[in-house]
């Protein structure tokens, strides 16, 4: 074999550490001392700009102050949601529209009566557009928004009472409010703008802290898993499209009323990608980084207009570029493209990125090349390093599991969980034929069988994943079938997942949060005005999610990405967010898998405390030992259909199982 | 020896997660790395494979010196890893799943190995044409060792392949990985299920928070009161049943 030389190592990139520090010491802040430094730097917007010349009163508002709005809404959409969305200047395009047409020419409203409909439609939009399209996930929803992005041009274009190329011009000026007088002199625009920037961090912050801004998150992370903790994934889509929308909307709105004149070219494709460019270049996620990635991308290109050395700079790219540019400007998206790419290159995570993302690129280091099971190895060990022995091995006595959890769970009756002749077949496939099961309130019940027989085939019929091609599956006497996941979640049923499927890059607590979510019922306007409801469930939520982080044996790692937490407590933290939910019955889904004898007696501790306080368990293992020991009665399948049913001992000696998956027969522990 | 580590130190960011290992595998060797989660066993297995960068010492393969080689290339040479979670391209057909598996070779006529991996697994020739990811976990651990044999591979890297798997497929498993090393691949093989790993090897390496604390023959280590202790599920239990099945084929 000839030598192969080793590759050349890349340098280290230099890495951009100003602002980190920074950001740490804000997070240090007490309340009030964020609160002195919030007050200190709207303060400064106030003051500032009243010191510049018009021009750049202009530069503020537009388009520094304006594409600040428009990203803040994006945000929710790209940031906090995760649904790329190419066309969002149609937001923006609905909102100044209606503006022009309901105050220009004989439209008859003022300026400040049209702010509600204009917000409002654009709304509606985001609504219209949403309700089709977000079943759709990734590259298909961004190519259907950029459609969108463009259909509301050309219908601008295209339509007479739309002023088509032409426009809406004489927009008036909204009347003057609060000793600001809206005329040709910019500063009072800036401060319009100003105070809906303010407003939209406030409104968008108070969501995020809610159950809302929760669904989001774990959407973003995991849509899947999301849904079958409870959240109603569609409709929280749908909301997000909304709060984006309706920023866009407003943006407009104060858009048209300053500028006085709209028409298609105000709305170019080429804005949706400048404000997109702004929320990435800023942080994904990240309130702070997207203002700051807005105001570079609004603020550059007009600065680089007024450069100083404009000659000698023009020149020397007119000699790099061999163009004949007259005018600096027309190298202007040149040198801005040029410094997203920088940018990109040397930090990725944006100007101040939320904490997530930052977890994210770290973790995007060729980890997922193989198709590894996301980063366990490298969170075990790195758990390991920082002071803390594996996984928790004891299950604390004392902590039982707080009454509120099993309250339900205690009401359920005696046959809680029964499937009736359930077939699930996929094209000619017969996952499953015919199995009918009936699991007891209050017992452990196991389901083994070979790999493929479709143990987990049921889990998913169950918690309506699949829809079963025949056959009823009963919760407490009430069908199951044909409910969406997030109902069955709401109904009493839980689960865990074979490969675990937690909210990485959300701590321990908040992945409880949004399993307890389920049971919780503040609706989105109620989080925005923060209402008495809201602020109760808050606490309520909390104070469970720390007990319930007590009885599984992880109460000290509240506060940890749930990425980072090794593989043991990882399983632990996938079971209490099942448990948070307030479920009836239980579905443990393979849950001693890659832990080691040690690991595995733990887990036994836990599943028989979790029997003990009144839940019904399901368990799938492949551990015999585990599942033996543990478990009241057990079912085992093969190819689809039910071979055995009963109790362990009646199991371990039947022939068929033998046969079909023990291989051998084993002692009774 | 075939492959060696010689005091290699990997790091995840400031956390350094092998405080260098030294570990050896000889030419016909089964070697097994055994230890609790987080010791560092699939980071030794993804360093070897150059997923993982090395922050110091070095890695001989063969007599050539492979730290820092791209993953690509070690397939080339002769280094290839049937990862933890399978990894198989769910898209792709049994099929062309193996054919990725010889993917990095220049000798294109992979249909003597083709026979070799359905002869070792019967059940992919069954599926041959079916998407890997609507196999059974079972099948999916067999397409993915399946896979990484078709690149012919000097040293064979397994991570965790009873991982998830029923009582009879795990025996099956361990048979067919002694069967591969038989016909002449060396293995080095990291699992939870350390009784059956150590049965099956040669020698064994235990490793703990990134250190190895223990080497030696696996036999001797099947009755190490330590090793049973933490591993084999040994002292725990008056009965001392276990549930692992004895292996069928003796």
């Amino acid at each position: 074999m000839s030598r192969i030389p080793a590759l050349p190592k890349l340098p280290a990139l230099p890495r951009v550490s100003l602002v980190d520090p920074l950001t740490r010491r804000w997070e240090r802040l007490p309340w009030w001392g964020k609160a002195l430094v919030l007050l200190g730097v709207l303060a400064f917007a106030i003051w500032y700009p009243s010191t510049l010349e018009p021009k750049w009163q202009s530069v503020l508002f537009f388009p520094v102050g304006v594409y600040i709005l428009l990203a803040l809404g994006l945000n929710v959409v790209v940031g906090l949601t995760g649904m790329l969305d190419l066309g969002y200047v149609a937001f923006f395009a609905v909102g100044a529209y209606t503006t022009a047409k309901l105050t220009a020419e004989g439209g008859g409203l003022t300026a400040w009566e049209c702010i509600l409909l204009a917000v409002l439609l654009a709304m509606v939009a985001g609504v219209t557009l949403g309700g089709p399209t977000l079943r759709l996930r990734g590259d298909y929803l961004a190519i259907v928004t950029l459609g969108f992005g463009e259909i509301v041009r050309i219908v601008a274009q295209n339509t007479p009472s739309l002023g088509q190329a032409r426009g809406i011009t004489a927009i008036p000026h909204p009347s003057s409010l609060a000793g600001l007088d809206f005329g040709i002199d910019p500063l009072p625009y800036v401060y319009l703008v100003l105070a809906a920037i303010v407003l939209a961090i406030f409104l968008i912050a108070r969501l995020r802290r809610s159950r809302v801004g929760r669904s989001w998150a774990a959407i973003r992370e995991d849509e899947d898993a999301a849904e079958l903790m409870g959240v109603p994934t569609f409709k929280m889509k749908l909301w997000s499209f909304a709060v984006g929308a309706s920023t866009g909307g407003l943006g407009g709105w104060i858009y048209a009323s300053k500028v006085g004149f709209i028409n298609p070219d105000t709305f170019p494709l080429n804005l949706s990608f400048l404000v997109l460019a702004a929320v990435v270049l800023g942080g994904l996620g990240s309130t702070p980084g997207v203002i700051a990635g807005a105001f570079a991308v609004g603020f550059i290109p007009e600065y680089l207009r007024e450069f100083s050395g404009e000659e000698t700079v023009l020149e020397r790219l007119n000699s790099i570029t061999g163009g004949e540019a007259t005018d600096i400007n027309e190298y202007r998206f040149f040198l801005f493209g040029l410094a997203l790419i920088l940018m990109m290159i040397f930090r990725p995570q944006g100007l101040l990125p939320s904490r997530q993302r930052a977890a994210e690129l770290a973790e995007a280091t060729g980890e997922q090349a193989m198709g590894a099971v996301a980063g366990v190895d490298e969170a075990d060990v790195v758990a390991q390093h920082t002071g803390d022995r594996a996984a928790t091995l004891e299950v604390p006595d004392d902590v039982d599991l707080p009454d509120d959890f099993i309250a339900r769970a205690e009401e359920a009756q005696e046959e809680v969980l029964r499937l009736t002749d359930v077939t699930m077949q996929f094209g000619g496939v017969v996952a499953l034929n015919d199995v009918s099961l009936t699991v007891r309130r209050g017992e452990i019940f196991g389901i083994i069988g070979p790999n493929g027989a479709g143990k987990t085939t049921v889990f998913n019929c169950i918690t309506g994943v699949f829809r079963p091609t025949s056959g009823d599956i009963g919760l407490d006497g009430v069908s199951l079938v044909g409910k969406k996941p997030h109902h069955i979640t709401e109904a009493g049923v839980a689960r865990t997942f074979q490969n675990i499927r937690l909210f990485p890059n959300m701590t321990a607590i908040e992945n409880i949060l949004v399993g307890a979510d389920a049971r919780h019922t503040t609706s989105v306007p109620g989080a925005v005005v923060g209402s008495p409801k809201h602020g109760r469930e808050e606490r309520l939520g909390r104070a469970e999610a720390l007990r319930l982080l007590d009885f599984v044996g992880i109460g000290r790692r509240v506060d940890e990405a749930a990425r980072n937490l090794p593989y043991g407590d990882q399983r632990r933290l996938e079971i209490a967010r099942a448990i948070a939910t307030q479920p009836k019955v239980l579905l443990l889904d393979e849950p001693a898998a890659g832990f080691n004898p040690a690991e595995k007696q733990a887990l036994v501790a836990l599943i028989r405390q979790i029997c003990r306080a009144g839940l019904t368990v399901v368990l799938i293992e492949h551990d015999m030992e585990v599942v033996m020991e543990v478990c009241h009665r057990i079912a085992v399948l093969d190819f689809g259909e039910k071979i055995a049913e009963g109790l362990p001992e009646e199991i371990q000696s039947d022939e068929r199982v033998i046969r079909a998956y023990l291989g051998v027969e084993i002692d009774a522990p | 020896m075939l492959l060696e580590l010689d005091d290699v130190r990997v790091h995840y960011g400031q956390v350094e997660a092998l405080k260098g290992v030294s570990v050896s595998v000889d030419e016909g060797e089964i070697v097994t790395l055994i230890g609790a989660n987080g010791a560092g066993k699939t980071t030794t297995l993804k360093t070897i494979s150059g997923i993982r960068p090395v922050t110091s010492g070095r890695i001989m393969f063969d007599g050539i010196d492979i730290t820092g080689t791209a993953p690509h290339r070690l397939v080339e040479m002769g280094i290839c890893q049937a990862p933890e979670g399978r990894g198989i391209f769910p898209g792709m057909s049994v099929l062309e799943n193996l054919d990725m598996g010889a993917y990095a070779r220049r000798n294109k006529d992979t249909a003597s190995d083709l026979e070799r991996v359905f002869e070792l697994f019967p059940r992919l020739q069954e599926r041959r044409t079916q998407s890997g990811g609507t196999l059974s976990g079972g099948e999916q651990q067999m397409l993915a060792i399946g896979r990484a044999l078709m690149a012919r591979p000097k040293v064979l890297l397994l991570d965790e392949p009873s991982m998830g798997l029923a009582p009879m497929l795990v025996a099956q498993i361990f048979s067919i990985i002694t069967e591969i090393n038989v016909q002449g691949t060396t293995i080095l093989l990291v699992e939870q299920n350390a009784t059956q790993a150590l049965q099956r090897a040669h020698r064994a390496y235990v490793l703990e928070v990134g250190r190895v604390v223990k080497s030696s023959d696996a036999e001797s280590l099947l009755d190490d009161e330590d090793v049973k202790a933490a591993y084999l599920g040994g002292g725990r239990r008056s009965s001392g049943g276990s549930a692992a099945p004895s292996d069928p084929t003796g």
